[in-house]
């Protein structure tokens, strides 16, 4: 599941998959912006067949508030 | 029906293919809102045309400041496509989120204030700049403001708004080169809740959907597509289980399935629609594992058939691999393999010929024949910008061609055969009435075009308007049929030297001395202009070896030469080329020339 997310991060910023650390956000990638933000919650929504409310997109700014708010959707 | 391809497949995509050696094709983008989003999905969309688009995106909201100052970024970039994006709701709110509450003169007055918005800005671009562009529509509320009441009245909101969108075309036609992208359209497509997002429209002024963008950078594509001449000219089709049900070889005439009820009625409905194709002018070719006979009494006889064998330029019904077939047909037809659509049911065959000649468009129908018409509707491969009367007659023109190359084969002496044709060729100078063949011959010409230099319609009225410019064209007519306009010539006389610009034809035509008669046509046109000298350049591009020797086989010299192009020169004015003598007659008269046959 980690490992699907920072795939889709990866490629969705066009970044190796290393630079995706558990610590990472959108001040600390250069690719990330609010721009690239929202094809990123895209990508995700399609991966997992999930939609996020407008509340979560505003918050989804780190790797791991994006993780956590995924496995409450999936649960 | 759509791909669903998750965006980061998208971008794998995208960043997967090798793009160094794809033009760099500039978009400009004047928008009131955000569409940054649609940037891979367009990137997408553009890697069959082999392009690498490249954006600019006007500051939000600042169209008009753009489109005014002549030193405004979007003109220093020379893009090759402007999109104005313009939403509804952004210029006009109340019109979309309180219609009722306002009277019938506020309405009217916001109503003429968008359609003014429109137009002084496309004629603002105009007044700087002469790129293509595409401007959306407005969107129409899917849930009116009335409700069921709503359009029932032509003054309530949905109506207006289908006003203004009507209205918006007769605007667009006060101006060259601009299109509509209609919004509606591509919302009736998806549906209102896949066109829209309503979270990122109130997180940042983004009104699209994912499933929107994919749509709506696939509808630019077109257009791209379109503008650059790159629409598919001919249609190769498999027989069994694709015209009909069933087999006819082993079926029989009596039992194949064609008619009015199913599964007969979608093969019927599937021949309709590649009748349709065949008016608008795209080539229908055959290439099927069949006997000959079984396929033609089949397509002749049978009394529900539409398409008859007159309808095809080409009929392959052997055992021999599609993929060499599809090659025969491309050369018969002298057609590039990238202007081919074939479709077949069989997966097997597509896969082959997609394998073997990618350049060719495989389509594979779905298993379904009920489904076989909206899905190569929704491929969407033939579209055009223009219909000319020049494009209905192709096929038949065509046909003559492929009658002539059948002929060609059964007789010895080629002159004799040439002769036999009653060639009667026609040089004119280009007026109002040819331009738009004339610019369109100029995006099209790949084979026989020395200098591929693609033009649009104003820029041939512009060098009409030219002192220092002719624009010729030709026109070959024989016992087969009128080939229509299939040459064109454009020259440039200056300090008594004349430079041949463009000189191209139809590759229908090529091989039969049409141009030799057209280099010596370009040549006395010369000596009329005074010109001591005329200078010629070949340049090289992928498709046009087969012209690199065409002007020293004619008795130019090379002066220079490189890599990609050559220059030559002819001074022997006054001396006449070696003209065949077979063509019944050559008409130079609507071109001013004295032509004195030997």
């Amino acid at each position: 599941m980690e490992s699907r997310i920072k795939n889709i991060m990866a490629e969705t910023f066009n970044i190796p998959k290393e630079s995706i650390t558990d610590e990472c956000s959108i001040d600390s990638i250069e690719h990330w912006d609010s721009l690239s933000h929202t094809n990123l919650i895209m990508a995700l929504e399609q991966n997992f067949g999930i939609s996020f409310k407008t509340d979560e997109i505003i918050d989804m700014l780190n790797f791991k508030l994006i993780k956590l708010i995924i496995e409450e959707k999936l649960n | 029906m759509f791909e669903n391809l998750p965006l980061n497949s998208i971008f794998k995509k995208i960043n997967d293919t090798n793009r160094d050696d794809f033009p760099t094709y500039k978009i400009a983008i004047l928008r009131n809102i955000t569409l940054e989003s649609i940037k891979p999905y367009v990137e997408y969309h553009t890697l069959k045309q082999k392009l690498r688009p490249s954006f600019y995106f006007c500051e939000f909201d600042n169209i008009m400041q753009n489109a005014l100052d002549s030193q405004s970024k979007l003109y220093q970039l020379a893009p090759d496509l402007i999109i104005i994006a313009i939403n509804g709701e952004i210029l006009s709110n109340q019109l979309y989120q309180n219609f009722i509450s306002l009277d019938k003169n506020e309405v009217n007055d916001k109503l003429e204030f968008i359609k003014e918005h429109f137009r002084n800005t496309i004629s603002a671009i105009r007044r700087n700049s002469n790129t293509p562009i595409l401007i959306h529509s407005l969107e129409t509320p899917t849930y009116p403001s009335l409700g069921i009441l709503d359009y029932q009245c032509i003054n309530y909101q949905i109506n207006s708004f289908r006003k203004v969108n009507m209205d918006l075309i007769s605007i667009l036609q006060e101006f060259e080169k601009t299109y509509l992208i209609d919004l509606d359209l591509i919302k009736a497509r998806l549906g209102e809740n896949n066109f829209k997002d309503q979270r990122y429209w109130h997180i940042g002024k983004a009104p699209f959907s994912k499933d929107a963008y994919f749509e709506l950078a696939k509808e630019y594509s077109k257009f791209i597509s379109a503008l650059n001449g790159r629409s598919k000219k001919c249609i190769v089709l498999d027989l069994d289980n694709t015209l009909w049900g069933g087999i006819i070889g082993e079926d029989g005439i009596e039992n194949i399935k064609l008619g009015k009820s199913y599964p007969g009625s979608a093969f019927l409905e599937f021949q309709n629609m590649i009748l349709d194709l065949y008016s608008k002018g795209v080539l229908l070719a055959i290439c099927s594992k069949n006997n000959y006979d079984d396929a033609i009494e089949a397509l002749s006889q049978h009394p529900e058939m539409i398409l008859r064998p007159e309808q095809f330029v080409s009929i392959k019904t052997n055992w021999n691999d599609k993929a060499s077939n599809i090659k025969d047909i491309a050369s018969e037809l002298n057609i590039g393999l990238d202007s081919i659509v074939f479709i077949d049911d069989n997966k097997f065959e597509t896969n082959l010929v997609a394998n073997q000649i990618p350049e060719v468009t495989a389509v594979t129908l779905p298993e379904d024949p009920s489904g076989y018409v909206s899905y190569v509707k929704s491929l969407d491969l033939f579209n055009t910008l223009s219909l000319t009367s020049e494009d209905k007659k192709r096929s038949t023109m065509y046909h003559a061609e492929s009658k002539r190359k059948t002929l060609k084969q059964s007789t010895t002496n080629i002159e004799d055969y040439l002769k036999s044709l009653e060639m009667c060729v026609t040089i004119l100078t280009a007026d109002k009435y040819s331009t738009p063949r004339i610019a369109q011959l100029t995006q099209r010409t790949n084979q026989f075009n020395l200098t591929t230099k693609r033009y649009t319609d104003s820029d041939i009225e512009n060098f009409m308007s030219s002192n220092s410019h002719d624009v010729l064209y030709l026109k070959l007519n024989d016992n087969f049929g009128d080939s229509g306009i299939v040459g064109v010539a454009i020259l440039n006389h200056k300090n008594n030297e004349t430079v041949i610009d463009s000189l191209m034809l139809s590759c229908r035509v090529i091989g039969r001395g049409v141009e030799d008669i057209f280099l010596q046509s370009c040549i006395l046109k010369a000596m009329q202009r005074n010109s001591q000298r005329v200078l010629a350049s070949y340049h090289k591009t992928a498709k046009n070896s087969q012209v690199k020797t065409f002007y020293s086989q004619n008795g130019f010299d090379i002066i220079s030469k490189d890599e990609e192009s050559s220059i030559f020169a002819y001074d022997k004015i006054n001396k006449q080329l070696n003209i065949p003598n077979y063509f019944k007659t050559i008409d130079t008269t609507g071109a001013d020339i004295t032509w004195n046959q030997e």
